[in-house]
């Protein structure tokens, strides 16, 4: 499976992307742990792209190219806001007392620690982050039992 | 569809159980946000989270779970959270969202838990002050 997407950088649009990839995903037999992982990935990366990115500034689309084979499924997020690497985000506090955790910080951290691969390029004026994860198709929750 | 449910229960004593279900996540978290805010308006000490239906969570929801738990720190009081799905579970595992001590499988779990609390309160109440 291959699909390409170009949204406009807004929420709106983000969920119906997520959307719209969760049913293409389930209609390809991806299990359903994977699916939640892909939407989780996404929405991290478009917030951020977003929110702090810029990237809404000339309304520049985002796109996304996904292809899913039995391999992995790797999905690849291109935005035009200001040049950063998901993969140098700082690791958050996590074993900090309550009152000296701040609320944030931990999207791109999930995406860190949820991805086979991270990897970042930036061709000209795009930032292109790539995530890998390896056997769509196979449970990846055992480890909680 | 990104939806959110909200069912907020009648307070027990100084206890508020909510149940949430659905997805939190970037497009809902305002929804829980505003919902919880009034709680911390009342004397509750205990905020139990009933996450039986929710399906999904991303760094928005775990926002409005660590200002829930902020927000009730000062007086002492506590998140709890029970019945979190497999993969709700794991992403609190990962980010350290809540103490493990303080996310429960079960009723039966949670119920001795507060138990437990409500015993060291009163055994509290009951030890005569040094002064």
């Amino acid at each position: 499976m291959k699909m390409q997407r170009d949204i406009p950088p807004s929420l709106d649009a983000l969920a119906r992307l997520n959307d719209d990839l969760e049913g293409q995903l389930q209609a390809q037999g991806v299990v359903a742990e994977r699916i939640g992982q892909v939407r989780l990935i996404l929405e991290e990366l478009a917030c951020n792209a977003i929110h702090h990115g810029d990237c809404g500034r000339d309304e520049a689309p985002l796109r996304l190219q996904l292809r899913v084979d039995a391999q992995a499924l790797v999905l690849e997020l291109h935005d035009r806001g200001n040049a950063f690497d998901p993969s140098d985000a700082p690791a958050p506090a996590l074993y900090d007392t309550l009152e000296d955790r701040p609320i944030g910080g931990l999207g791109l951290y999930m995406v860190q620690q949820l991805a086979d691969a991270l990897d970042y390029r930036r061709e000209g004026d795009a930032n292109i982050v790539r995530v890998t994860l390896l056997d769509p198709y196979s449970p990846v929750l055992e480890d909680l039992s | 569809m990104t939806t959110l449910s909200i069912q907020i229960d009648p307070p027990q004593d100084t206890r508020q159980r909510v149940l949430v279900s659905g997805r939190l996540d970037t497009h809902t978290y305002q929804e829980l946000d505003d919902a919880l805010s009034p709680l911390f308006a009342t004397p509750i000490n205990t905020l139990v989270l009933d996450l039986t239906g929710l399906e999904y969570i991303s760094s928005a929801g775990i926002r409005s779970i660590f200002k829930a738990r902020k927000a009730l720190s000062p007086r002492h009081g506590k998140v709890l959270v029970t019945h979190p799905q497999p993969q709700i579970r794991k992403v609190f595992d990962m980010v350290k969202a809540v103490p493990l001590g303080e996310i429960f499988t079960s009723t039966q779990e949670l119920d001795a838990y507060l138990e437990a609390m409500q015993r060291k309160v009163v055994e509290g109440e009951a030890t005569p002050a040094d002064d």
